[in-house]
Formats: C-alpha cells, sequence, structure tokens
C-alpha cells in the first residue's frame, strides 16, 4: 500500500516536472518569437551602413578642409564645406530624413614653426535620421597631423624626425617628395629613410647634401594633403 | 507501472514543442540575402575608399580601373552595376564604359536586388605641396544580384 503510494507519487512529480520544462519550452519560444519578429523588420546593418558611412564621409570633409587650409591659410574653409556638407546630405540621401547638426568646430589651428608642430582641425556632430527614428547620435571627426624634429640638426647635415597623426599614430611610407626644406635654405634634402625607435615607433632620417648651419624650417605633407611646417 | 505518465509525458513535450513550432517565424532567406549583398557592397566600397582608390578612381574618371577593382573585392558570384552621380543627379560615369559586371539580364529578372549609396566628399589635385582640396561630392549607387 505504502509502495503504490510512494509510486504514485513518483509519476505525478514525473508530470509536474514536465509540466514545468513544457512551459519552459513555450516561454522559451515566446521570447524566440518577440525576437526574431522584431529583428525581421529591422535591417540595423542597413542602418548601420548609412550611419558609417555619414560618418566616414564627415571625417574625410574635416581632413579636405584641414588639407585646404594649410595649403591656402583660410581658416574659414572647414565651416563653409560643413555648411555645403549639411545642405547636400539631404540630396545624397533623399527619403531618409537625414538632418546633420553641429555641435561644436575646431576651426583649423596651424601651430607652425616649432620644434613640435601640428596642424589640427575637429568638429562634432549630432546626427538625426527621422526615417530609422535615429535622434541625437553624436560623433567627433578629428584631424590631426604633427611634426617633431627630435635632435637638433645645427652643425649635422641629417635631421630626424617623427610625423603623427591622430591618437598619436605614426604615418607610413613618406618619401622623399613628402618632406621640404625652407625655400631660402642652403642645403636640400638628398635621401628620406626611416627607422624604428622604441620611443618614438617611426623616425624618419632627413639626409641633406651639405651642413646645416643656421635654423632649418622643415615641411611635410601628407598623403592626405595635410602640411604642417616645423622649425629647429 | 509509468508507461501511462511517460506517454503522458511525451505528450505534453510534443504538444509544446508542436505549440512552440506553430508560432515560429523564420526570416525570410530574401531578406537576409539583400542585406548579406548591401554589407559586401558596403565592405567593398569601404575598403577601396580607405586605400584610396576609390576616389583616386571617381576623379580621375578612370573606370576601367574602377571596375577591375570592384571585380577583386567583391565575390565572383556577386554580379554588380554601379552608376556615378553629381549632387545635380547627373550620370558622371560615360555609358560607353559601364562599371559593371555579369550578365545585365540577371539584374532584370532577379527578385533580390541590393542596393547600396556611397558618398565621396571631394579630391586632392596634383602632388604633395601643390595640392588642391576640392569639395565636390559624388554620389554612389551600387547594385548587386548573386549570379
Amino acid at each position: 500500500m505504502r509502495k503504490s503510494i510512494i509510486k504514485q507519487k513518483k509519476g505525478q512529480f514525473i508530470i509536474i516536472a514536465i509540466l514545468f520544462i513544457a512551459t519552459m519550452i513555450i516561454s522559451i519560444g515566446g521570447m524566440l518569437y518577440t525576437t526574431v519578429t522584431y529583428y525581421k523588420y529591422e535591417p540595423w546593418e542597413e542602418y548601420l551602413t548609412l550611419i558609417g558611412s555619414i560618418e566616414l564621409s564627415s571625417e574625410r570633409l574635416v581632413e579636405l578642409s584641414l588639407s585646404n587650409c594649410t595649403h591656402t591659410n583660410d581658416t574659414s574653409i572647414l565651416r563653409t564645406n560643413l555648411g555645403s556638407w549639411q545642405r547636400d546630405l539631404t540630396k545624397i540621401y533623399p527619403g531618409y530624413g537625414v538632418e546633420l547638426d553641429l555641435k561644436s568646430v575646431k576651426d583649423p589651428d596651424l601651430i607652425w614653426y616649432n620644434p613640435i608642430s601640428f596642424s589640427n582641425a575637429s568638429a562634432t556632430f549630432s546626427l538625426d535620421i527621422s526615417f530609422l527614428g535615429l535622434s541625437g547620435y553624436e560623433f567627433t571627426a578629428i584631424s590631426f597631423l604633427n611634426l617633431t624634429i627630435i635632435n637638433n640638426p645645427i652643425n649635422s647635415s641629417i635631421i630626424n624626425a617623427t610625423v603623427t597623426r591622430e591618437a598619436g599614430n605614426p604615418v607610413f611610407n613618406l618619401k622623399r617628395n613628402n618632406f621640404r626644406l625652407q625655400e631660402d635654405s642652403t642645403v636640400n634634402i638628398v635621401s628620406v629613410t626611416s627607422r624604428y625607435d622604441p620611443n618614438n615607433t617611426l623616425v624618419y632620417i632627413i639626409t641633406c647634401d651639405g651642413v646645416i648651419s643656421s635654423p632649418v624650417t622643415l615641411s611635410v605633407c601628407d598623403h592626405r594633403g595635410i602640411k604642417v611646417e616645423a622649425t629647429y | 507501472m509509468r508507461v501511462i505518465e511517460a506517454i503522458l509525458a511525451s505528450f505534453i513535450i510534443i504538444a509544446a514543442l508542436t505549440f512552440v513550432n506553430f508560432f515560429a517565424v523564420n526570416p525570410s532567406s530574401q531578406k537576409y540575402e539583400t542585406t548579406e549583398l548591401e554589407k559586401l557592397g558596403y565592405n567593398a566600397l569601404h575598403d577601396l575608399d580607405l586605400q584610396g582608390l576609390l576616389a583616386k578612381f571617381v576623379y580621375t574618371e578612370n573606370w576601367k580601373n574602377l571596375t577591375a577593382a570592384l571585380s577583386v573585392v567583391l565575390p565572383s558570384d556577386a554580379y554588380f552595376n554601379m552608376t556615378i552621380f553629381d549632387l545635380n543627379d547627373n550620370i558622371v560615369n560615360d555609358p560607353g564604359i559601364p562599371i559593371s559586371y555579369g550578365d545585365p539580364e540577371i539584374f532584370k529578372n532577379s527578385n533580390v536586388i541590393a542596393s547600396v549609396t556611397y558618398s565621396l566628399i571631394g579630391h586632392l589635385n596634383g602632388n604633395p605641396f601643390e595640392y588642391e582640396s576640392l569639395y565636390d561630392p559624388r554620389i554612389l549607387s551600387l547594385q548587386l544580384v548573386r549570379g
């Protein structure tokens, strides 16, 4: 009699356990259903593509404007180009309701003719895309180039310099035609080589055809067209 | 003696699975295919842009090299057709040299055509120290289908 009751209880336990498992399966199924249907109607990749494209183009615009400024000294070019870009975005992505606001703009800043010289510009944007329900997506586009003369080149024919960009990353593959000495310099550049350095990562060695006897101004122009001039 | 319980349990499990399966919604493969192609197209354009090749070919109007570069970065079973516009919606690329790969009939007949819009801001002219930086946007419209 007791054994029969225990067996019946075990049987009930199995049924109850299975009911719990079934409830769990149905709950998980419900969650999966919500997830899958939500994902189905939201083309996230398309959104990311659109936002990424606008972000990259905005960064390129700041680069292009800084490049222009370093060659023409027109510091208003960034604001002019940004105004055009804000207007033209609606033509490039019609129907998306794209609106790009400028949160802040740092006009091109050319800190030149020092041993550590740089060109710098940045802009912070706020992006709204009404079609996606996106509002207030902020990003910053920074363009930066630094030229540092790390040795005293006077009474020497060699200038050691580092060239870095945003986040201190070295600029690679600069050749002889990317460097120039000021026009009234008594020496000319013969060759440009580079070596890796534990402190500065990449050092350019600019060899001249004579001994440098007076303060020298070295210019560099990178592949983005951004120029910096440093004096030692 | 627990055979009945086991059968009942099996019925409950089967019923639960059937119930869940009834509501399961599998995303259509067409939707994923389009998304995949869009991602592929965008990545290809982005890679070429980062290497500086995209702006170079577009602004120097080197359509043959642009076609070759796209053929290299896209898989061989992805057929493409690109049109380049200026801001006034004028087609910039030469219609005589189509920037395309694959059978044009597939673009007409395929149900799954992905479209990617990519923008270029402007370009540099000249050599280092004599660069001229111009703001001159171009709109690249890339259509992709599976061959």
